[in-house]
């Protein structure tokens, strides 16, 4: 086994003699078996089809091989690098990236749902987006929104963090659609958080 | 040590008295620091929810003999009070305003230091207290709150960071409407997920998680729209099992994330049977060690106010600022503990 998310265990496999990885989403003993099923089955389908559009929309991420909605299983080809929550720092410059990504991901349609630096594989200043385990096909400002937040959320209380959500905000503004509507969509979500405070 | 607390964020009025032998804030437990008294009050779960200026008159009626009562189970003069502490919030403005003005007139009376506490921090710090956690990743769901928090370092100083709240209501807030909506008895989540057992028909509600966070309103939406179509204990079944099984699965998200080899479950929702079952399946299979917060500590009291104060004591950190605060941020402040 190679890594355990919280959701799937990913494990070394072969395909048509290369190297591969094999995601599974393992059942839940604590979900009722009914929701269980329903929600792996969906989200193994539905990840397949928003890593092929990803794809064909330009954006970095892992090639999906094959896909196997009985056992919720997906075969993906190995992707290179670390992840950029187990980096000791963060440059602005792989921030910006992930910004570039996340704009790629949201003017093809595509929210992640889970974008933090857990999900993100930086190779020098390149990123690759992993897990779209949560994501959705959506261009609601809302989920988008939630993306940008969840970024931001990863990097919160590292030094350099004003320069990174900085730059990561500079990139999405530069490269998506509607990146302001985004932005403003996310201040409001903060503004109505539990007990936020009127600065954030 | 002698430590008076008042507890008045919400529906309860409480006041506590803890004797602490503690010689610095990191080494208070069980065994040198006790709970002599923990009396309570609490406003009833009516049909029309709560009406903040009803629960302060509440507050205000019952104080005097909870406070009489606290002491005298305790066996306690006030003038054997070394420090007064409250609730300086979240919460419902009224309701803190109560407590808030209890403890500073005993301190004023007295002449002993106020000690403003973060009602969310003492949820987590009973919880340590009473389990004997040292670093545990933290599930805080009550009424108004759900969090899922870890101490975690920032700008120099430790913090109860965030890693994943709800993005709308409180999930006990969620099932409170539920049983009032459904007119339960008593109409509240107690009702609702006395309920929930007797479901047998799983129906299909939306399955809400936005990466370590949550949001409740579509889920409470979607089931009350099966109101009457379906028997209330398949809806209060359903609506439970998806509100659960999401809450587990962002508290395991962010288990995997922050790698804490410990879990507590703290707050008034901690006491959901169901819900202890999920998380101990979850913890089982990442090998952790699973705590819930004993039923008395679980819900709004005056105990946990005096445990954390009696911290605040120990380390010298002792706010200045003590109005009243409804919309105070457990991740506000550092922890000097």
């Amino acid at each position: 086994m190679l890594a355990r998310g919280a959701e799937a265990k990913v494990f070394h496999t072969t395909y048509d003699g290369e190297p591969a990885l094999a995601k599974r989403r393992l059942p839940k003993a604590y979900r009722l078996a009914a929701l269980d099923n329903t929600i792996r089955k969906q989200r193994t389908r539905r990840e397949a089809k928003i890593l092929r559009a990803a794809r064909a929309a330009g954006a970095k991420c892992a090639e999906l091989l094959k896909e196997d909605e009985q056992n919720c299983e997906l075969l993906l080809k190995e992707v290179e690098g670390t992840l950029l929550s187990r980096e000791k720092t963060i440059a602005p410059k792989q921030a910006f990236e992930a910004g570039l990504q996340l704009a790629l991901l949201h003017d093809a349609g595509i929210v992640h749902g889970d974008y933090t630096t857990s999900n993100l594989i930086a190779d020098g200043n390149l990123v690759t987006v992993i897990d779209f385990g949560l994501g959705e096909f959506s261009n609601a400002a809302e989920e988008k929104a939630t993306d940008v937040l969840l970024f931001e959320k990863s990097i919160a209380g590292r030094a350099n963090e004003p320069a990174l959500r900085s730059h990561f905000e500079k990139a999405y503004l530069l490269h998506a659609r509607n990146g302001h509507a985004t932005l403003k969509r996310v201040k409001a979500i903060y503004a109505r958080m539990r007990y936020a405070s009127q600065s954030q | 040590m002698k430590i008076l607390a008042i507890e008045s964020t919400a529906h309860t009025i409480g006041v506590a008295i803890i004797e602490s032998k503690a010689k610095s804030a990191t080494a208070v437990s069980k065994a040198n620091t006790k709970v002599l008294s923990n009396e309570i009050a609490r406003y009833p779960a009516k049909l029309e929810g709560f009406i903040p200026r009803k629960l302060a008159d509440h507050h205000a009626k019952e104080y005097p003999r909870v406070l009489r009562a606290a002491l005298s189970k305790a066996k306690v003069a006030l003038a054997d009070i070394d420090y007064f502490s409250y609730s300086q919030g979240p919460g419902i403005g009224h309701c803190l305003r109560v407590g808030f003005v209890g403890a500073r007139s005993l301190s004023l009376l007295n002449g002993k230091p106020l000690i403003p506490v973060n009602h969310t921090v003492a949820h987590v710090e009973v919880g340590k207290w009473a389990c004997g956690c040292a670093d545990p990743l933290v599930v805080y769901v009550s009424g108004g709150n759900t969090q899922i928090l870890a101490k975690h370092v920032e700008r120099g100083a430790n913090y109860y960071h965030v890693f994943g709240e709800t993005l709308d209501v409180g999930i006990g807030n969620f099932l409170d409407v539920m049983g009032r909506e459904l007119a339960l008895s008593p109409p509240n989540a107690i009702g609702f997920l006395a309920l929930a057992e007797k479901g047998k028909e799983f129906l299909q509600l939306p399955y809400t998680v936005k990466g370590n966070n949550l949001a409740f309103s579509g889920l409470q939406s979607a089931a009350l729209r099966l109101k009457g179509k379906h028997p209330s204990a398949d809806i209060c079944f359903s609506a439970s099992e998806v509100a659960f099984s999401t809450l587990v699965e962002a508290t395991e998200r962010v288990l995997c994330h922050t790698g804490n080899k410990e879990m507590l479950i703290v707050g008034g929702v901690a006491q959901a049977k169901r819900l202890q079952q999920m998380y101990s399946l979850m913890a089982a299979d990442h090998g952790v060690r699973f705590s819930v917060v004993p039923p008395v500590y679980a819900g709004d009291q005056a105990a946990m106010i005096g445990i954390t104060a009696v911290k605040h004591a120990l380390s010298k950190d002792i706010r200045r600022d003590v109005s009243p605060n409804q919309s105070m941020r457990i991740d506000s402040h550092a922890i000097r503990w």
